[in-house]
């Protein structure tokens, strides 16, 4: 007679340093990481586009100029910074298919920029390329 | 004679697997709806704009300090080395998109030439990192 030998049980695998893994893994991730929704403006155009199209269809160029503290100054009047995009829209018809040269003093701070990008965008004007003459002023 | 004593009743064990469900979910969830970046190692506010697109990740990121400390990619450099880098960088590829992350407090003469050097080195796509809002 044989004796049959029980079959010898599997050792039972904890899981529950898994989930301890697991836990720390995502409090890791969470601790240190910084949300950000974060979003673009284009500086630049393609090599293929460089022509301006001012060039191509005659339209108007119309020269803004951005002062320190964010105002702009156009077509001779001074805009202050919290109302640069009521001007472009109440002057959206003379701007509609111009070419809005941004001339921004260097001493300008780019949140004054991107405000001047934003009202032109607004606007609906499209067309907007920004220029500097040196670095001084 | 001694009474009886029933046993104590022993509640059903809970199960952890739903746990281990739960927080491998999280885990998961972090780790796709994140994009991993380099932090500059400065404090940056990026300007505000209500006009800005979504921004597709890769490329170089140039983080600029509002005191104009430059990193590239997450580490300090200075002007020549970073100039020598990002070249270097679109030698390889010109289609290499370059973020500028800039402080919105930040004065233009730091950072309108250097997106001009950047775009003669032969960058294609140089685009300004906003925040969402007025």
């Amino acid at each position: 007679m044989r004796l049959a030998r029980p079959a010898r049980a599997l050792p039972i695998i904890s899981i529950i340093p898994l989930v301890d893994v697991l836990l720390i893994l995502l409090v890791f991730f969470l601790v240190t990481s910084t949300f950000l929704d974060l979003d673009m403006i284009p500086l630049s155009k393609q090599q293929d586009a460089a022509v301006s199209p001012s060039q191509e269809t005659g339209a108007r160029t119309m020269l803004a100029r951005i002062v320190p503290g964010g105002d702009l100054i156009a077509a001779g009047q001074r805009v202050p910074a919290q109302e640069i995009s009521d001007y472009f829209t109440a002057e959206q018809a003379s701007f509609a298919d111009v070419q809005l040269l941004l001339m921004p003093s260097p001493r300008a701070d780019v949140q004054a920029l991107v405000r001047v990008l934003d009202a032109a965008a607004q606007a609906g004007i499209t067309n907007v390329q920004v220029v500097r003459f040196g670095d001084g002023g | 004679m001694t009474p009886l004593r029933r046993p104590t009743r022993r509640g059903f064990p809970e199960t952890i697997v739903a746990l281990v469900d739960v927080v491998f979910f999280l885990l998961v969830f972090a780790l796709l709806i994140g994009r991993m970046d380099a932090t500059a190692p400065f404090r940056i506010d990026p300007p505000h704009a209500t006009s800005g697109t979504d921004m597709p990740g890769g490329g170089l990121t140039l983080t600029v300090s509002a005191d104009a400390d430059f990193a590239l990619d997450g580490r300090s450099i200075v002007l020549d080395g970073l100039l020598k880098n990002i070249g270097s960088q679109l030698a390889q590829d010109p289609e290499t998109r370059v973020r500028v992350n800039a402080d919105g407090a930040l004065e233009l003469h730091h950072i309108l030439p250097l997106v001009d050097d950047i775009t003669s080195l032969g960058a294609r796509d140089v685009v300004l990192v906003v925040t969402p809002g007025n």
